[in-house]
């Protein structure tokens, strides 16, 4: 099916079942594990449908076509005012890095995914590794059937909710920097793993801290090959700037028709439609470069950096609207405009794509202050 | 080669042969208006790209003003950010009828018009006289392509500068304050560059956006472009001026970036669902694919 076809059949479906789609509307969330438990259904909905299989591979649970139609599928949820279900955030980052790097893990946990079943997360940061990612400190040992794993990791996007964790960890010697790390992908439910939610200045629970104490991973486990972490880690962080940054324009859009009916001002709506347009063009190129099976290269740090201006600029619409952070007794605005803050610092902080661009883009020599 | 880098490269030769004088000549000669006829995106972004990296003077825009058959009485100029004219055009003030007292001159031959051009100076953020549509967004379009073959042009040359330029021993452009300015230079213009590809001919919401990106990056890159060529960049000798001044003119012509951002938040206003209808022209499911 082309997207131009596929787009109609969602678009149809949606509207046909608005009624009982009422309870998926796109709403803030303060506790993280009701927010995904109120949107599994709208997931497996979508999956009976046929809808989230449509762009997946077609031997591994999916039902083949392009990657596009994942696209449009987002796109035309969010659009018509739904909140996307939690699974398909990282099923963007996550499982292309999979089906790259890991197939067997991509083809056996693909069906859960697509149900709506399986919850991931990415274990990167730890508490003294946030953009120099190279230092990190939790380790692996190699064990007669794979690996023990032991240490501590932050900022967990879903790390509580999570059933499975890819997480990157040190295997060669402390001097080795970035050449002797590994991915591993670590079942959640483990013994000696165990995770604790971090309350956030956004009144959520989204991120977590995540122990891991002695952690066994199989061998079959590894993502990429021993001492090859890096350069997984590298590959998805594209995915993470640029194709998943289309799910954020989708949304974005549909802030701002929010923030004009709520009467925003024009000067302000305009900027960050500006914006959001330039990410929504950004990342379709992402999405048609992966689509065609090509590398997304340093393009994915200008992805990223439009996002962050895109989420600051469609909150400030939203805000121009009066003074909601001050007279929103929940608090949702004063929530979404810390988020929107936040874009510039996580998946690598806007300095470090600056840098990136300033080296790879522009070819610009190297300095060091 | 392809059609389109053949087409490019000898629009690069004509807009280098300095010798020539009249390009609007050449460009008729050269088939601008059947190429413009038969893939007019193609066309209009490919001409106006060089154009703009060029900074010449050539009359394309007056072909395609003469191909829609109408010329417009007046062009309104918004010199909200200030137009930097050399030399500047004598004005008067008049009455013109849909927009009130406004003051109007002629504008010598400048970027895509090889003729004295009849503008009107409108009020930052002002409702813009009418030109009809579908020319309206062809011709921001154009200008949007010409502001980031210029911006695109004036980051290029600044680029070069800032590794050659030494200061305490070391290229200016190996500090960081340097890199991630141009780095945002990059970044603006990118996304200005990516929304006027996949501008549909004669779509007035994407045409506007893609004028108000192309001219924001193009301010942008002009302002860091001055301030890191250092003084050489303020001399006559220089071709940064040259680029600089035609970048406000370009801007200002037909909705500056913050007149047409206004507009576009105005329209948003009115219209919350121009947001979501963008999904039916820019999109995966408008890709043309193989």
């Amino acid at each position: 099916m082309n997207p131009a076809a596929f787009r109609e059949s969602v678009t149809a479906w949606l509207a046909g079942h608005a009624d009982e789609l009422e309870p998926f509307r796109a709403r803030p969330f303060t506790v993280l594990a009701e927010h995904v438990e109120r949107l599994r259904p709208f997931h497996r909905r979508l999956y009976d449908a046929g809808f989230t299989r449509a762009g997946w591979p077609a031997d591994s649970g999916g039902s083949g076509g392009s990657a596009l139609l994942r696209g449009v599928l987002y796109d035309e949820i969010l659009a018509a005012g739904y909140d996307l279900p939690r699974g398909f955030e990282f099923a963007e980052i996550i499982v292309p890095t999979l089906f790259d790097f890991a197939p067997h893990l991509a083809r056996r946990h693909l069906p859960a995914i697509l149900r709506g079943d399986l919850l991931m997360c990415q274990g990167f940061s730890e508490p003294g590794s946030g953009s120099d990612l190279g230092s990190l400190t939790t380790r692996a040992v190699p064990d007669r059937d794979g690996f023990r794993v032991t240490g501590q990791k932050t900022w967990i996007g879903n790390g509580a909710v999570a059933d499975w964790c890819l997480l990157l960890a040190r295997t060669g010697d402390r001097a080795s920097r970035h050449r002797g790390l590994t991915m591993l992908w670590i079942d959640m439910t483990s013994p000696g793993l165990s995770t604790r939610p971090i309350a956030m200045a956004d009144g959520t629970d989204e991120l977590a801290e995540l122990y891991l104490d002695d952690v066994a991973v199989p061998a079959e486990h590894v993502v990429g090959g021993v001492g090859q972490g890096w350069a997984v880690a590298m590959h998805l962080l594209q995915f993470e700037r640029s194709t998943w940054a289309w799910q954020r324009q989708a949304h974005l859009l549909a802030t701002l028709s929010t923030a004009a009916r709520e009467g925003a001002r024009p000067a302000a709506l305009g900027t960050a439609f500006l914006d959001a347009l330039a990410l929504r063009a950004l990342s379709l190129e992402a999405l048609l470069t992966t689509a065609a099976g090509h590398p997304l290269g340093p393009a994915s740090s200008v992805t990223k950096l439009v996002l962050s201006t895109a989420e600051r600029s469609a909150l400030d619409a939203r805000l121009s609207a009066g003074d909601p952070i001050l007279t929103d007794p929940a608090g949702h605005h004063a929530a979404e405009w810390f988020h929107a803050r936040s874009t510039s610092v996580f998946g690598g902080a806007a300095e470090i794509q600056r840098d990136l661009v300033a080296d790879r883009v522009l070819g610009l020599p190297r300095g060091s202050a | 080669m392809t059609a389109a880098a053949a087409v490019r490269d000898t629009a690069r030769g004509l807009l280098a042969d300095e010798e020539l004088a009249d390009l609007r000549r050449e460009l008729v000669e050269l088939g601008f208006g059947e190429l413009v006829a038969e893939d007019p995106r193609e066309a209009i972004a490919l001409w106006f790209t060089e154009q703009g990296r060029a900074g010449r003077i050539t009359g394309a825009l007056d072909l395609l003003v003469d191909d829609a058959g109408a010329d417009p009485v007046l062009y309104p100029l918004c010199a909200d950010r200030g137009v930097v004219l050399d030399p500047p055009p004598t004005l008067t003030r008049v009455h013109v009828p849909g927009v009130g007292r406004a003051e109007v001159g002629q504008v010598r031959p400048a970027g895509g018009f090889a003729r004295e051009l009849p503008v009107a100076l409108v009020e930052p953020r002002a409702d813009l006289p009418d030109l009809a549509e579908p020319l309206l967004s062809r011709l921001r379009t154009a200008l949007a392509w010409e502001l980031i073959g210029a911006a695109e042009r004036i980051a290029e040359l600044t680029v070069e500068y800032v590794g050659l330029r030494e200061q305490f021993g070391s290229p200016i452009g190996t500090r960081q304050a340097v890199r991630h300015r141009l780095a945002d230079v990059r970044v603006a213009l990118e996304g200005a560059r990516v929304v006027a590809a996949r501008t549909p001919l004669d779509d007035s919401v994407l045409a506007a956006a893609a004028k108000a990106l192309a001219g924001r990056a193009a301010l942008l890159a002009c302002d860091w472009a001055l301030q890191f060529h250092g003084a050489i960049g303020f001399t006559r000798e220089h071709r940064l001026p040259h680029h600089v001044r035609q970048v406000r003119f370009l801007d200002g012509l037909l909705g500056s970036a913050a007149t047409l951002t206004t507009q576009l938040g105005t329209r948003i206003a009115a219209e919350p669902a121009v947001t979501g209808a963008v999904r039916d022209v820019l999109g995966p499911a408008a890709e043309a694919l193989p």
